[in-house]
């Protein structure tokens, strides 16, 4: 048994490594532990709440937060990465004047220090 | 004992300095760093850059900074860059920094 830490980088949209991890959670979250998902890069951009994809496809933050529901892992995202791209939360969206937050509630807006401590805690830190 | 972590980075510099602001946030909290730069990626080590946008950060001030968080492991493999500022390393080496380290990300 083992602890991991999943951080992502790649872009949702432009190659399958978000499904990957997905597959990658599914498959060992019965004998290991995932402590979280840390989005960083253009990954952030999975946490849009506002993603309306084409008819009979289902959006990727939705499939994020079912996942992470199933197994009780926690989706944090850096706050710096995701402002940079237009990701806010209620605070950040007030804070700097940007109108209606957009983060999926599923996701949490988060410094780097918290993936200090998944270097830490965790026996992997497996990236997609 | 905190564990340590390897930033690999292969592509060339960027006009947002994410993989060097990830090493330094991470020496910022104490994690043991180092930062190897393998084949395009050796490009961030070339003196004097600027900033790629307006008003960004420089790598080659990002670089020089990293003394003072305690990054003192910088080095490349490079067969079209080389550059004394920074340890030149055979692949050996650099398989010896990846194999150490307890943890491997990539940019």
């Amino acid at each position: 048994m083992a602890d991991f830490t999943l951080l992502i980088t790649t872009a949702p949209f432009t190659s399958d490594h978000h499904a990957l991890a997905m597959r990658f959670i599914r498959a060992s979250a019965e004998k290991h532990t995932i402590k979280r998902v840390f989005f960083y890069q253009d990954a952030v951009l999975a946490s849009n709440k506002q993603q309306q994809p084409p008819q009979g496809q289902s959006a990727l933050c939705n499939e994020w937060a079912i996942l992470a529901e199933q197994h009780g892992i926690n989706l944090s995202v850096c706050i710096a990465n995701s402002l940079r791209r237009g990701i806010t939360n209620t605070n950040e969206a007030a804070r700097y004047e940007l109108g209606e937050a957009n983060l999926h509630p599923a996701f949490e807006l988060v410094g780097l220090g918290e993936m200090t401590d998944a270097i830490n805690d965790s026996d992997r830190v497996v990236q997609f | 004992m905190d564990k340590s972590i390897l930033i690999l980075v292969t592509q060339p510099p960027t006009p947002d300095c994410e993989a060097l602001e990830y090493a330094l946030a991470m020496a910022a909290f104490d994690i043991p760093v180092k930062l190897l730069f393998v084949g395009d990626g050796a490009y961030w080590l070339q003196q004097n850059q600027t900033a790629r946008k307006t008003g960004g950060k420089s790598p080659s001030k990002l670089l020089a900074a990293s003394s003072m968080y305690g990054i003192d492991d910088i080095g490349y493999v490079s067969d079209s860059y080389t550059t004394t500022d920074f340890q030149s390393l055979t692949q050996a080496e650099a398989s010896h920094w990846i194999n150490s380290s307890h943890h491997v990300v990539t940019f």
